[in-house]
């Protein structure tokens, strides 16, 4: 069983920098919890591979505001889109939950309306289809490639053809 | 992983075309000889195929399942394992989605599956409206979705269907139409889920002359994971005429049901209920069908009869103890939250433990009726309530012809911000999804 005499776990990053942190803070972390859970001998310091520094720091950011029932200020605007799947990543591994949704979700909004090519290039995926292939899947579902056909509509609703 | 080189000697020939027909059998322990190498040739070839192969499975693809992602050092791109790029694509919209079929095959065939269809409904989110009806100007039916936001029309399509069509039941964004055949006796019905603009056509009811449809529905059996139609017939001079005299609407009906992938109706065991009046369109909650009974009016006794589509139950489920409370003369039945909503004229009701009666709970109040933008109207109705706190109220109006004006109005910011649709025919809500994406 893991040291119950102090609240605080000591997590260490990939970069070598170790973060004591709450207790209730590393149970949201399925990952660690399960490291802790297994331990035999007391742990002193859990290492995580795969996540940085500049992750436990966004972490703590996001646990400290949702403690405060704050959590819907927590903002990853200020990431690019690299730094925002990096962090993905790293929350995945650790198996948070909560924060895996938020992420998850942000990256859903800044995919949202985004083209074909947008979003290939966004995961790195290529395109796979012959162009005969592509052709016939895009001329199947051409409606949902025309832009949204919302016509202004006053008190009386248009007969529209 | 730098790529490994390995050069084989592919033909390996001992035998040198220069050797004389000596003797045979020194040829013929060459040739052995030469075949002997080969084979290990081959072995060796096969054995390095294996460990390139082996070497290659430990480098993580895009498009591989793996619960671990590549995480690389900040200066290189991190690329999402599989079953993140799930997770991200089952929070877009509907539209997005049937595009990024294009991405590449993999996406394809994931946006296809119905388990994807399955967790992006769980996910989803945004409403929309849809109406069936005619126009003058055209003798086909329209099919038209409204943007529940916006209240603004988004797509409209024609159908050449010159029979009577009525929604039969609306369930996981899935509509089910049935049209009656002008003067037969066949009842045609089909599927239509409107944010992805699928039809499925499934076989026709046979309706036995002088029976005419009933109580209908159509929902989802999360026990074998598959979507039911239930069709009522009911005797045409037994219904509003003899319904006095009997007093009795189930009195003689017969219960037809058809699931998803056969090819037939099925008979069906009779509701064991009794009622005068039954609100037809049956409203689907979480595995079960309901319809609003009405027992009498002068007395005003209503019930909800359900039927349980997975053990293929009847059940009573009976109304909140009204002491008063309860207007049984002007209710209706719908669904909120997953949960069945019973509106009694301006109370909004919500049974959040379906089937205990104890669990029925008040919600709120609309009030409307001061309200300037809704004044003009008669018989206003609530048909349906929606998370934001807005209420689709459905008006009489009056200017020549009778019709229904449905009104997306804001209960708690009451000056103006009601946007109006004019619609001859009823509307059906409908949450967005991909079911029937994979038919």
């Amino acid at each position: 069983m893991a040291s119950s005499s102090s609240n605080l776990i000591s997590l260490k990053t990939s970069d070598g920098t170790v973060f004591k942190v709450e207790r209730a803070l590393a149970k949201t972390m399925k990952t660690v919890q399960a490291i802790i859970e297994e331990a035999d001998a007391n742990i002193y310091m859990i290492p995580i591979h795969n996540v940085f520094s500049h992750h436990m720091d966004m972490i703590i950011d996001y646990y400290k505001l949702s403690v405060a029932g704050k959590s819907k200020e927590f903002s990853v605007e200020k990431l690019d889109n690299d730094e925002l799947k990096d962090f993905l990543l790293a929350v995945h591994y650790l198996n948070m939950e909560d924060l895996f949704e938020v992420l998850t979700q942000a990256v859903a909004d800044r995919l949202e309306k985004k083209s074909v090519g947008y979003v290939r290039k966004y995961f790195g995926i290529e395109n796979d289809f012959t162009p005969e292939e592509y052709a016939a899947i895009r001329k199947k579902n051409d409606w949902a490639f025309k832009g949204d056909d919302i016509e202004p509509e006053e008190d009386e609703e248009k007969q529209e053809e | 992983m730098k790529g490994i080189q390995i050069q084989l000697f592919d033909d390996f020939d001992v035998c040198s075309p220069s050797l004389t027909e000596e003797t045979n059998s020194t040829k013929r322990q060459a040739t052995k000889f030469s075949l002997m190498v080969r084979g290990l040739i081959n072995m060796l070839k096969i054995l390095c195929s294996i460990s390139i192969s082996i070497i290659n499975k430990k480098n993580i693809s895009t498009n591989r399942r793996n619960l671990i992602g590549t995480l690389t050092s900040p200066s290189s791109l991190p690329t999402l394992p599989f079953d993140l790029i799930i997770e991200i694509l089952s929070r877009l919209p509907v539209k997005q989605l049937l595009q990024l079929r294009c991405v590449c095959k993999s996406w394809k065939s994931l946006i296809s599956d119905p388990k994807f269809a399955k967790k992006h409904l769980a996910l989803s989110t945004t409403y929309s409206l849809h109406g069936i009806g005619r126009n003058y100007y055209c003798p086909e039916l329209v099919l038209k979705s409204y943007s529940l936001n916006s209240s603004v029309s988004i797509a409209q399509i024609h159908l050449p269907l010159k029979g009577y069509v009525r929604v039969l039941g609306s369930c996981n964004g899935v509509l089910c139409l049935g049209e009656e055949e002008d003067g037969g006796d066949l009842f045609l019905v089909r599927l239509w889920n409107p944010s992805i603009r699928k039809f499925k056509e499934l076989p026709p009811v046979r309706k036995p002359h002088s029976y005419q449809l009933g109580m209908r529905g159509f929902g989802y059996n999360p026990i074998s994971d598959n979507y039911k139609v239930v069709v009522v017939l009911l005797p045409s001079d037994d219904v509003e005429d003899n319904a006095e005299y009997t007093g009795n609407y189930f009195s003689n009906h017969e219960v037809k049901v058809h699931t998803l992938g056969t090819d037939s109706w099925k008979s069906f065991s009779v509701f064991p209920f009794a009622g005068l009046f039954v609100q037809e369109v049956g409203q689907y909650v979480s595995g079960t069908i309901n319809w609003l009974v009405y027992m009498d009016i002068m007395q005003g006794q209503c019930f909800i009869a359900s039927l349980d589509l997975g053990d293929e139950s009847y059940q009573k489920v009976l109304l909140p103890d009204d002491s008063g409370e309860v207007d049984q003369h002007t209710l209706d039945l719908s669904v909120f939250k997953d949960c069945l909503c019973l509106i009694s004229r301006e109370d909004v009701w919500v049974m959040k433990e379906y089937g205990n009666k104890e669990s029925w709970t008040k919600l709120f109040t609309i009030s409307y009726m001061r309200d300037h933008c809704t004044s003009s109207y008669y018989n206003i109705h609530p048909k349906y309530i929606f998370e934001d706190d807005r209420v689709l109220l459905r008006c009489c109006c009056c200017e020549g012809d009778v019709y229904y004006k449905y009104i997306s109005y804001n209960c708690n910011c009451k000056n103006g911000t009601s946007k109006f649709i004019k619609v001859g025919y009823t509307l059906e809500v409908c949450i967005e999804s991909l079911i029937l994406l994979c038919f």
